[in-house]
């Protein structure tokens, strides 16, 4: 069953004494309905419809505050999907968990033309304007991938046969479009990657035929920090 | 919270900028902890009356064949395409290695040294101290001595370079002929950055 409770009538006009005011709209038999709100209220004893409870409560019911604690869950769309492509993370899919309107989490996968890796990030939107700028952390790992096809020197295919890679990288982005629907977003940073060569003694020997000049070699560790460039989609489901 | 976010943001940003632009834009540094180039000695020693003799440096001479490895060049810092190219081949350990069907050992000798010389410098590069509690057998370990830059020493064009080393020490040489492989233990580290 449902009451009206409350309304809230104002007149238009304003500054001029109560009595005044109420006399000038009765003549001008004009009044504005400024809110109406319509809520379910419990009566005792009003089984059958009569117009007790209404009677009893014919006044405004104040809304109920709500508090909103630093864990409450932004109003907003939550989840997103996310498509990007750059250098040198390559192109990348993600879902996208937004916890508060500040902060976007994000995991998927990405491909680099070698091969597959998994990816997560963080999103940091300071502010949202019509141009919203975002600050952008984001790691992953790529599984080893054969690059030999891009050198014809036997030693390097055999260096490349095998291309592990981690990434970590740091960027600042611009973004375009509605944060509750769809943006598009640019990105430029800083990219640190960490790869790996084995094969090295075998490729060296290929690379001095005739002798074996290397009895043994470690893996060798390439560390690399260049500069990421992405750009990308973002869609707000729900 | 606005104003914090953006005091954030503006902070990450400015460390961000700072990162790139007070180092180096692009950077790379590749590390091979342990490479262990071989070479045959290349002759056999006859074996030598069973008394104490030294042998003084000038007289065991020999090259020692370091084979073409990517990005070591020939030089410890270099221009390559914009790129400043720094590069360091530093001794791990230096080893004579006798094959296990020769019958002789190395447990006679007190010390033995390797000296490496170019035109220019002669250096000690690596030194062995015989313990009597641990003969060497047939496996001689010689320990880096100093911090010696091998690449200082490399002699010869593109491709295949050389190293001079030479071979002095004292104490009873091996009764029997003998042979060995002459192995060097080595770490490379190549770094490249722009601008």
């Amino acid at each position: 069953m449902f009451v009206l409770i409350a309304a809230l009538l104002a007149t238009s006009a304003s500054g001029s004494p109560a009595p005044a005011q109420a006399s000038q709209g009765e003549r001008a038999g004009v009044r504005s309905l400024s809110a109406v709100r319509v809520v379910p209220v419990e009566v005792d004893g009003d089984e059958d419809g009569s117009s007790q409870g209404f009677d009893a409560a014919p006044g405004l019911a104040a809304e109920p505050r709500r508090s909103r604690s630093w864990y409450s869950l932004y109003g907003g769309n939550h989840f997103g999907l996310l498509v990007d492509a750059g250098v040198p993370g390559g192109a990348g899919l993600a879902g996208m968990f937004r916890p508060w309107s500040f902060l976007r989490l994000e995991a998927g996968l990405n491909w680099n033309y070698l091969s597959f890796g998994l990816r997560g990030g963080v999103t940091v939107v300071p502010f949202e304007w019509g141009l919203t700028p975002t600050f952008h952390l984001e790691g992953g790992h790529f599984f080893p991938g054969d690059a030999s096809r891009f050198s014809t020197d036997p030693g390097a295919k055999l260096l490349l046969q095998r291309v592990p890679e981690d990434y970590f990288s740091a960027s600042l982005g611009l973004e375009f479009g509605s944060q509750q629907r769809f943006v598009f977003f640019l990105r430029a940073g800083l990219c640190w990657i960490r790869s790996e060569a084995d094969n090295l003694a075998a490729a060296i020997n290929s690379a001095n035929p005739g002798t074996t000049p290397v009895r043994s070699a470690a893996n060798v560790p390439l560390l690399l920090q260049v500069p990421t460039v992405s750009v990308g989609v973002l869609l707000f489901l729900f | 919270m606005n104003r914090a976010r953006a005091t954030v943001f503006f902070a990450l940003a400015a460390g961000i900028a700072l990162s790139g632009c007070g180092g180096r834009l692009a950077y790379g540094e590749m590390e091979e902890p342990s490479l262990v180039l071989t070479q045959p000695l290349g002759q056999t020693v006859p074996g030598a009356p069973q008394v104490p003799v030294s042998v003084p440096q000038g007289i065991v001479t020999f090259t020692f064949n370091v084979p073409s490895i990517p990005l070591a060049g020939g030089s410890t810092t270099s221009q390559q395409a914009g790129f400043t190219v720094g590069s360091s081949m530093k001794l791990n350990q230096a080893a004579l290695i006798m094959p296990s069907s020769t019958n002789a050992d190395f447990n006679g000798l007190d010390t033995v040294t390797l000296t490496i010389s170019s035109a220019s410098q002669t250096q000690i590069l690596a030194q062995y101290t015989k313990d009597p509690a641990h003969l060497p057998g047939q496996i001689l370990r010689l320990m880096p001595v100093g911090d010696v830059e091998l690449l200082d020493y490399l002699t010869g064009g593109t491709g295949t370079k050389t190293l001079t080393l030479d071979i002095s020490g004292s104490g009873t040489l091996p009764a029997n002929d003998w042979t060995a492989d002459v192995d060097l233990d080595v770490r490379l580290k190549v770094t490249a950055g722009w601008p």
